[in-house]
Order: structure tokens, then sequence, then C-alpha cells
């Protein structure tokens, strides 16, 4: 896998990355909706709606705001949050810590169970194990984040067990334990969802792999079961396991939406809410910006893992 | 003679497909001797793959053996377990595949593919294993065996691939090897390549060899015994001379009058009828409802194998010990027109009447266009000059960055007459595709001219352009993916007319005609092409082709993909439209026998140029491009003569 | 291969049993919906203050919310809502989608990287933030709703439709249609839409379903429906406070989304897997 594959690959996120701010810019701007009248209120005078318009700098022309913005965004500038008057940057970067805390335990609680389950399942087809862990996964695909959190609140973080908070935040730096407590509902109900999801793709990708020719070759040269599984069938399907769990990623990101609203866990979820329901352009943006960003990142990772297992990728 | 080293018995293995069981191998006896090459031939649906697979006990999850054993070494296959089998699999008894491409792991090098056999069955380390891949890659014929071993499969060519393959069912140093119409993806100079390979490895290495195949021609240079399959009966079995030259049964009599010949021109012949899908299960013969001969006996009996000599040569049918009752052999037919038989058939199969009607008509138009191209010269239908067609490979990305520029077709010309056929031949990659879909304006970058009528074709106004659409027509090689799946057939063959404005019923009288001149009735209109076989397909395709009545046809390898049997009764249909209605055919193919039979140019490409180009006699008797010597030689044919002696066809 | 394909008796079993589960689910589901709209034992809306938050009774048959109203008539008042919103983002998802998706399938070249840059970008974002984006704009309540699902839903179909596409554009069947001079409208809608049918309806079903539940998260985080209209979101976001006292108010429209959700999931899934099956035979 050369140099070449990697640049191509990093220039084509780059350009994912100017379209989707591109297109954030354009929902948040376009779309009917004024956001000094939305601040200052239907009675608002003409004035003085006019002189926030100057001082949000909304006058000027779409194009001249946009680029501003985007040339902020190295720096680490994402505008001024107009509900709480202070620059955005550093409000995103706090929050995008506590969520990425969230994403990687999530992730790795899901991606452990997840694969070697569904590695066996495919290997043991229309078996009992098989028919039991496609059955776990359509339930939990099927019942959304908000319904488990609170059936597990009420198991867990309510009398008489109250195990854990229910809500909230502590930092790591003040107690390890806390910081640890208050992680655990919102993982294990992000875990639930993604697991069910991981568990069928990992299992459908193996299955695919099962038939094709190679394996079929594999056994036929008198290789025993396990070999073929792991020496032959693993290797090709790891990667779209890979792949799968890049658009994980992504799908993670959307239920973080909801689970840290529920749990009060300060993240970028919970900020994406907050500053949708008040309107805080700056911060929807800059907000819904990471968001896509990690999405992304994950992406690049996937194909450049990708592309280190599977040698013909790499000439793509 | 010593011990059989596979001993298949009474062998019937079915399908459970929705609640039925559907035979694909009905009580099949064959014995596999050391040292020996045993051809197994059939058409579609003859089992041939299903009884490969079932020596390995690799059979699909549905699928169930209902009688039969396969008995190895002392050990019956079908009933061993797994532990056995992985002793047996590539140490004893060794298989290869028919597309190289999929069956090697595209993640490992291939290098470490054979030395995992090399590793488990012969113990080796790794410093032994990786010098004894290099001399197995060598025996196979590969130049330069580490950077090989190095390489992954998709770095390597398809006939570099079947290679690899060869060399890894080599490597656990088997009795047995099981080869799966092991050339059948390769171009036919590779083709050839890779069966003197196997060949000459047989002399070497003189492990056995079942070797399954559709090509009857490929099988006859290799095989010592021919197994003729049909229905997944063992319809003949013997010395492979007896077989061809002999042959006693009329579904292998059949095949034989179907395969087209390199040597010389004479027209195959078609066995009427489709295989049945139906599953079919020993009430009565299964060839019954294709064969010319069918009696009573053959309806009301189910034949077993009749013995016929003391060499070994069995056939399934009630008429096998009296030749004559059931045609002439193959040295007959080959030397002779046997009048007195054809006339016979004529009265049983209405194609073979039509084949007698084309025959009688194909003498007169050899002397036509042998009298003269100048006869023709004065108004050519169709006249190509210094024809180029470009490839952009990889648009860039967002349409900015290099594209990889290739020119599939390089500066070629040509001339077809009115009621010609010319014949366009190459191997992957000549540009022969490429060229046909040029003419009719599916490629955007071209350059040069195309003169149709009389007019360039580049330049035309849309109603010159609409007529010249409805008198230029193509049909493509693969008739499962000509047809829309969810349009019937009365559809798609009356879209071209609904196109160009025919009214409602014009157009149902102009198609049921046009399915009657290609041999379907008006029970085929409401169907969809998933309940058509192949063969049905391909007819219904060349309906959509003739319903406007076209004066070119351009026609993409039209029965490649059509079992033997089959293509033969497509291309008498093809001259016999071509006889009615004056057009002309434009085929592109890579089969230089079925082009023997039809075309009266033939033009050579290679690359995207054009090596060779005159009279198709000319071409195959005195070809002068060593190119088109090559190609020629290379194609494999049934043999005019007895083969030599060998013990196992005396 | 030559010989019949190997169809599992197995899968084909376990295809009907998902057709049947979840043809039965999602009929349910629909009649639910369109039950109440039209009745409900109680006005949704109907407050009584002095049964709140009772357990299931013969009045009340799945007992009483946090402000005394019938959660079985709040639930049947939803569903029409949760109904509606599943099937108008689907459609519209739809409606953007499939005419770009056969645009660019069958014209490839230029328009096609560029339109699939801006679909990738646009996949980036997880469908609610997406939904979230465009309520920004338009504001909170169900047609909001509606057309902010149905917009990120867009990205996804265009993705799946168009490899349909490009895989039947590869088919000789549309050559030999460019060959006989049809017009690039017909051969996409009366040649390529024919024949990919299936994987359009598959992974309809399945958006249903999905987007069913997000219009219920969108009202729980109050950007949807908005109270006191009858929501199934909107009714566990107000439950989900009085869980200690009584989970009833959670588990009637809990029960109702997940029913409805898998009812389509099956659907989809059992539809898949038979139209794979009948695939498969047909190449035997």
């Amino acid at each position: 896998m050369g140099a070449a594959f990697f640049a191509r690959r990093v220039l084509y996120g780059l350009i994912s990355l100017v379209i989707l701010s591109a297109i954030i810019f354009a929902c948040t701007h376009l779309l009917p909706g004024d956001a000094a009248v939305t601040i200052l209120g239907e009675g608002a005078t003409p004035e003085a709606l006019t002189a926030l318009r100057i001082r949000l700098g909304l006058d000027r022309s779409f194009a001249v705001q946009y680029l501003d913005w985007l040339a902020g965004i190295p720096r680490g500038a994402f505008g001024t949050s107009t509900t709480l008057n202070q620059p955005a940057g550093p409000i995103i970067a706090e929050r995008f810590g506590h969520s990425l805390a969230l994403a990687v335990a999530t992730i790795a609680v899901a991606g452990l169970l997840a694969i070697p389950l569904g590695v066996a399942a495919a290997a043991r087809r229309g078996s009992r194990l098989d028919v039991s862990i496609l059955t776990a996964s359509y339930i939990g695909i099927s019942i959304p984040d908000f319904v488990v959190a609170p059936i597990l609140i009420i198991l867990l973080a309510s009398p008489p067990l109250s195990l854990l908070p229910s809500s909230g935040y502590e930092p790591f730096t003040k107690s390890l334990g806390g910081w640890l407590a208050h992680m655990v509902l919102p993982v294990i109900v992000l875990a639930f969802l993604l697991i069910a999801h991981l568990l069928r793709q990992t299992r459908s990708g193996m299955l695919e792999v099962l038939s094709s020719d190679y394996i079929r070759t594999a056994r036929l040269k008198g290789l025993p079961e396990r070999v073929v599984l792991w020496r032959h069938g693993v290797r090709n399907g790891l990667g779209t396991t890979v792949a799968v769990l890049a658009l994980d990623i992504g799908y993670l990101m959307g239920s973080i939406v909801i689970v840290e609203e529920i749990f009060a866990y300060p993240g970028l979820g919970r900020l994406m809410v907050y500053s949708v329901a008040n309107r805080d352009i700056p911060l929807v943006q800059g907000t819904a910006l990471v968001i896509g960003a990690v999405y992304v990142a994950a992406n690049l990772l996937a194909d450049l893992a990708q592309a280190a297992l599977n040698p013909r990728v790499a000439r793509s | 003679m010593p011990d059989p080293l596979i001993e298949i018995r009474n062998l019937t293995v079915s399908f459970a497909v929705g609640g039925v069981l559907l035979p694909a191998v009905k009580e099949l006896t064959l014995t596999l001797q050391p040292n020996e090459v045993v051809g197994l031939v059939g058409e579609s649906g003859s089992g041939k793959s299903t009884a490969l697979l079932a020596v390995m006990n690799y059979l699909p999850g549905n699928a169930v053996v209902e009688t039969g054993s396969i008995v190895h070494d002392g050990v019956d296959l079908l009933r061993a377990d797994r532990a056995t089998l992985d002793r047996i699999r590539g140490r004893r008894i060794a298989m290869i595949y028919q597309d190289p491409t999929t069956a090697l792991n595209p993640a490992m090098t291939v290098g470490a593919q054979i030395a995992e056999v090399l590793t488990r069955h012969l113990g080796m380390d790794g410093e032994r294993a990786r010098g004894r891949t290099h001399e197995l890659l060598g025996l196979v014929q590969l130049d330069d065996p580490p950077r090989i071993a190095a390489a992954f499969a998709h770095q390597l060519s398809g006939g570099m691939q079947q290679r690899v393959m060869i060399a890894m069912a080599l490597s656990g140093e088997p009795d047995v090897l099981l080869m799966d119409e092991p050339t059948t993806a390769l171009d036919v100079i590779v083709q050839a390549h890779v069966l003197e390979l196997v060949r000459s490895l047989h002399r070497q290495i003189r492990s056995s060899i079942v070797f399954v195949s559709h090509n009857l021609a490929a099988v006859a240079q290799l095989a010592d015994r021919i197994g003729v399959l049909y229905a997944g009966e063992l319809m003949e079995l013997g010395p492979a001379a007896q077989v061809l030259d002999h042959p006693s049964n009329p579904y292998t009599r059949g095949l034989i009058a179907a395969v087209p010949r390199i040597a010389t021109r004479r027209l195959p012949r078609g066995i009427p009828g489709t295989a049945s899908r139906e599953p079919l299960r020993f009430a009565h013969c299964v060839f019954l409802d294709r064969c010319a001969f069918a009696a009573d006996l053959c309806r009301s009996s189910r034949p077993a194998l009749v013995e016929l000599g003391a060499g070994g040569h069995v056939s399934r049918c009630h008429f096998a010990a009296e030749p004559s009752r059931i045609g002439a052999g193959l040295s007959d037919l080959a030397e002779r027109a046997d009048l007195a038989e054809r006339a016979d058939l004529a009265e049983r199969a209405d194609l073979a009447e039509r084949a007698d009607l084309v025959e009688r008509a194909e003498p007169a138009e050899r002397a036509m266009s042998a009298a003269g191209e100048g006869a023709d010269d004065a108004a050519p239908l169709l006249e190509v000059s210094g024809l180029s067609v470009e490839y952009r490979r990889g648009a860039g990305f967002l349409g900015l960055g290099r594209p990889h520029v290739v020119r599939a077709v390089r500066e070629v010309s040509l001339r077809l007459p009115r009621r010609r056929v010319l014949a366009v031949v190459g191997e992957s990659g000549s540009g022969k595709s490429t060229l046909a879909r040029a003419l009719l304006r599916l490629e955007p970058k071209t350059q040069g001219r195309i003169v149709f009528e009389g007019a360039d074709v580049h330049a035309l106004d849309a109603g010159h352009l609409r007529a010249y659409r409805r008198r230029a027509q193509i049909v493509f090689q693969n008739p499962t993916s000509s047809l829309n799946p969810r349009k019937r057939v009365a559809d798609i063959v009356a879209r071209p007319l609904v196109l160009h404005g025919v009214a409602r019923d014009d157009r149902r009288r102009r198609v049921i005609a046009t399915l009657r001149a290609v041999g379907l009735t008006e029970a085929y209109l409401g169907r969809f092409p998933e309940q058509l076989s192949g063969g049905e397909k391909q007819r219904v395709a060349l309906a959509r082709a003739f319903v406007t009545e076209p004066l070119l046809v351009v026609l993409d390898e039209p029965t490649t993909a059509l079992d033997v049997s089959v293509q033969a009764t497509i291309l008498e249909l093809l001259l016999e439209q071509k006889e009615r209605t004056g057009c002309a055919y434009l085929l592109i193919s890579h089969d230089l026998a079925v082009v023997r039979q039809v075309a009266d140019q033939v033009m050579v490409m290679r690359d995207g140029e054009v090596c060779e180009s005159g009279a198709a006699e000319q071409i195959f008797t005195r070809p002068a491009h060593p190119y088109t010597r090559e190609l020629l030689a290379a194609v494999p044919d049934l043999p005019e003569r007895p083969r030599p002696e060998t013990p196992y066809n005396s | 291969m030559s010989d019949l394909a190997a169809v599992p008796a197995a899968q084909a079993a376990r295809a009907n049993l998902y057709l049947v589960f979840g043809a039965s689910l999602t009929a349910l589901a629909i009649a639910v919906a369109l039950l109440g709209l039209a009745y409900s034992p109680y006005a949704p809306a109907k407050v009584d203050l002095l049964h709140r938050l009772a357990p299931p009774s013969l009045a009340h048959l799945l007992g009483t919310d946090r402000f005394g109203r019938d959660v079985l008539s709040r639930v049947l008042a939803g569903g029409w809502r949760s109904i509606t919103l599943g099937f108008g983002a689907t459609a519209l998802g739809l409606a953007i989608g499939l005419p770009i998706a056969l645009l660019t399938g069958f014209y490839r070249g230029r328009l096609d990287q560029v339109v699939m840059r801006f679909v990738d970008a646009l996949l980036s974002i997880p469908t609610l933030v997406f939904a979230l984006l465009v309520i920004v704009g338009l504001g909170p309540g169900l047609v909001q709703a509606v057309l902010a699902l149905g917009v990120a839903a867009s990205p996804k179909f265009v993705r799946i439709v168009r490899s349909a596409v490009l895989e039947a554009a590869g088919h000789d069947y549309v050559t030999a249609a460019r060959a006989r001079g049809e017009s690039a409208l017909y051969i996409q809608y009366g040649e390529i839409l024919p024949a990919v049918w299936a994987p359009i309806i598959v992974e309809g079903s399945i958006n249903v379903g999905f987007a069913l539940v997000g219009g219920a998260a969108l009202s729980y985080l109050g950007l949807g429906t908005q109270p006191p209209h009858a929501d199934w979101g909107v009714m566990i976001n107000e439950a989900q406070k009085y869980i200690s006292v009584s989970f009833w108010p959670l588990l009637g429209p809990a029960i109702a989304i997940c029913a409805s959700v898998i009812g389509f999931n099956l659907l989809g899934e059992g539809l898949r897997d038979r139209l794979h099956l009948q695939r498969s035979l047909r190449d035997a």
C-alpha cells in the first residue's frame, strides 16, 4: 500500500469535509427562519434586529459568511455561541472529549462481543446458536435507545438497587470511579444497539466469505475447518467487518444524541439538541461538523485497514 | 487389471428444492483405473459437476445421496467423516476448478497457498516447502517461480492462475486429479497450452485424471476413455477411439454431429428440443423426447447399460447393439453426406428437415461466394474505413486527474456485402466486441468512417438515424443478460416495433410471425425469461433483432453461452433467416470451429488491429499471418481417424 | 455450476416465517393507526386528575398517565402520526433519491462522480443529526419531522438504488435498448426501474420502521410533534420521570413502537430473503 493510496484517501476525506461544511452551512442559513428574530423575538424593533444582524455578520453575503466561517475552522474558531455568549470552539472541544470517551468504550465493548459471536454464528449457520443470535440481534435492532434507557434506569439506577447514577457526569480528574460510574449506563444502552447491528453485519459478511470459491478450494485441499475458518475465512471477512465498523460509528453518533440527552451526559449529542432547540446557529454548525468529521475519519481508518488486510484493495 | 483407484457404484444424487427431490446424477457407475485419463462429457444439467463434487464428498447442504457409494482405497468417501476426508483431500485426490480467479484466496500469496498443502500433508517445514513450491511452479512451466510465489492471484493472468492451481493440486502428490472444466474460462491459445501441459504432466507424473467438460473436442485431446452424460445418466462409456468413431448411443451421435469442426466446412446438426427440466425418474429413456430413433420400447422401459464387445464399451440404449438402427458412425458422417439417413431423420424431426434445406442451399451459396466477391463489390452494405475506438479508464477524481487511455480498436477497415457473413475472430482483448458496438454507435469515442447503405452513419439526421436503428441490429452473447427479467416475451419482441411507431395489430402479427421464424410458438408470448431455457432465451433475443427486418445483424458471440446441441440449431436458424430476408451478418466469435461453418469472409484481430482478412476458405486452408496460424493450431478438434492404441482402448 | 443451485430448505422456510410475522405486525400497526384516527375509548386529551398513574383496569386497559389520560387511547391516537411519519418520510426519501440514482447510474461519468461525492458527504451525518439540522431551519412539528427525516433518508436511498441501477445497467438488455435508439428517459424508467424494484421495496420497508423510530426520537427530544398532541415519543418522554410510580405509561408506547419496528424489519428481511431465493433458483 503506497503513499499514493494514502494521500488519495486523505484528499478524498478532506474534500468530503469541505462539502459537508457547505451543506451544513446551507442547511442552517438557507432554511426559512431568521436567526435575529428567533433570538430577539417577534416583537423586536426593526432597529434592534438590524443591529443584531450586523453584529452577527448576517448582513454579509452568503458566500462571504461561509468562507469566513470555514477559514476559522483550522484555527479551532467556530464562531461565537449566540445563547452562551462564549466562543463556540472550546465548548465543542470539551464536549467532544466526553463523547469520545463514550464512543471508544462502546466500540470496544461492542466489538469484543459482536465480532466473535458473528463469526461463530456464520461458521455454524442454521444451528441453535446461530438462530438465537439472529433472533437476539433482530430484537436488539428494533428496540430504540429511548426505550432501553428508561428500562435500565428503572432496573439499575432507581430504588431498590440504585447501583448507578441515572444522570450527570463527573470528570475523572475528580474521581475515577465516579467518572466510570456515570458512563456505565450510557455505554450499555449504546452498546446494546451497536452489538445488534455489528453482529448481523459480521455474520452476513462472514457468510458471504464462507460461500466463496476459495473456501471450497481450501476445504478440498484437506485443511481442517478450523484452519479454513481462521486462515482463509476471517482474513477476508475481517475486511468487511472493518468497513462496517466505520459505518457503525456514524450510527453511533446518531444514538449518542438521544442517549446523552436521556442521561443528561454533557457531550456533543446533548450540545446538539440544546443548540437546535435554542437555534444557536454557530453551535449547531460546529457540532454537526465535528460529528461528521468523526465519521469521515473513521471511514479513512477503515479504508486504510482494509488495504492492509486485502492487497487487492490497495491497488484502487 | 490392477485395482481401480476410484469406484463409483450406482450413485444417485438429488437436490431438495422446495420440498421436491430433483435428481442430478442417476445410478452412475464408473471406475477410474491407475494412470488413465477419463473424460466426462455433458451439457448443462448433465450432472457432471455434481458427480465430481460427490467424489470429494463436497455437495451442497440440500443434496441427498439416495443410493450408491464411492470407494477409494477401501474407504467409502460418501460415508467418511471429516477427519478421514481431510486426510484424503489434497493428498490422495486433488481438484482443479473452472474459474481460477475466484478459486484462489485473494488475500494470500499463491506461494503460501501451495505451501500449506506441503506443510499439512507432507510434513515439510517452511524452508523445504518454499523450495518445493518453486519446483512445482517450474513444473507447470511458469517463469521465475520465486516471483510468482510471492505474487497475489490478481497480479497473474488467467492462464498463469490456472497453472498455479495445477501446481497446487499436484503438490500433495495425489493419485487422482479431478478437473472441472479447467480450460473453459481461458482464451483459445492459452487453453491449448494448458491442455498440452496437462498431457505432458500426466505422462510424467502418472496420476489418473478425471476431466469434466462440455467441450468434446478438448476432451478428445486427452482422454483414454470417454463417458457421456445426459440429464444425470451415463449414456455411453468406453475407449475414446471407439466412442468417437463408433458411437453407439443416439445422444452421443447427436452430440458428435453437433460439434462444429474446424477441419471442414460442414454445418453441424443440432439436437432438437431442450433437456427437460422435469425431474425425470426411471420410467423411460431419458433421451426420449429428443431422440430421432425413439420406439415404443424406449417409451415403456428405461434402457440398461448394454455391453458392446470386450473393451469396456457400454451404451445405455435399447438399440445399442444395432448401430444401423441408430444411424451411421462418425467416420461415415465425416466422409459422405448420408442422404438416406437424412431422409429418415426428416420424417421425425422438424429441425432436422430445416437443416436439410440449409445443407442443400449451401452448395449453391458456396458457389456464389467462390464465383466472385466481385459480383457484390459494387454496393457493399457496410463499409468501414479507419475505424478507431478509445476507452478512457477512470474519470479521475471529480473529473480531474489523468485518465488512462486504451485504444481498443485501431484503424480497422472492412466491407460487408449483402447476404454475406463476415466473421471477426480474436481472443479476449482483441477489440472485436468493441468494434461490433462501435458499428451501432454504442461507443462514444469512435473515429473513422462507417458507411451503411451508402450513407455515413455518424452524419445522419434524426429521421435517417431512426431508419438506421431499424435496419441494423445487435444480438449479444449472454441470453440471460439480454432480456429484461421483468418483461414478457411479447413485450420484449414488440418493443422495437413500438419504438418505430408500428400499429398495434400489425405489431401482433409481426411478433407472432417472427417468433415462428425462430422456432417459438404463440404459447411463449406470455412467458417471462426465467421460464425459458438458454436456447429459448437466445431465440427471443434473435426475434427481437429480426422483428424490424434488419439488413445488418451484428452477432456478438451468439452461441458461446449455449450448449453445443442447441448451438447448432441456432446456427441453422441464423442461416435460414439470412436466406429468407437477404440480410448480412457481422459475426463476432472466438470459436473458430463455429466460424468455419458459417462465414464467407473472416477477419482476424489482435490487440485492436487486423492481422489478416479475406475469404473464409482462404484463411482456414492457407493462413498467411503467424498469429492466424497459431490460433488455428490451438483449436481442439475431433479426430478424423482413430487414435493410436493404448492399453485401454483396444 | 450447470447443476441445480442449492437452496437450503431451512432458508426458504425462514424467509416465509419472517414474511408472515412481519406482514402481520405491520398490518396490525397500520390497523391500529387507522383505528386511532377514528376511534379511541376516551378522548386522548381527556384529563382525569383523580386517576393519575393508575395501573391497568377494566376502565383503562393500559392504565393512565400523569395527567390521568387513558394510555390506550393515546397510543391509538398517536399511532397514525407515527405510521404517517414512517411512510411519509420513506416516500419522500424515495421521491428524492430514486430519480437521482437513476440519473447518475445511467449517465455515469463526471455527473456520477460529483453527485456521489456529495452523497458520501451527506452520509457522514447521522440521520438524526441531519434531521436536527433541517429542524433548526424549519422549527418543530409533525410535518417538519416528515420533511426532515425524508430528506435525511434520501442519501441512503441514492446509494442503495444506485448500486442496483449500476448492476442492471451492466446487463445487455440495457445495451440493446441503447442500440435500438431508446430515449434516456425510457431506459431509466422503462427498463432499469422495473428491474430494480426488489431492493427498493426491501429497503423501503425497513426504512419505514427506522423513520418511525426517528420520528419518535425527535418527539422525545421535543422537536417533533409537540405536546399535548398524542405521540409515542412524547409519551415516553413524559412517562420517564414517573417510572418509579408506574411504568405503564411507558410500556404502552414502548410496545407499540417496538412491535411496529420489528414488524417492518421482518417484512423487509423476509422480502429480501424471498427475492434472493427467487434469484438463485432462476440461475439454476
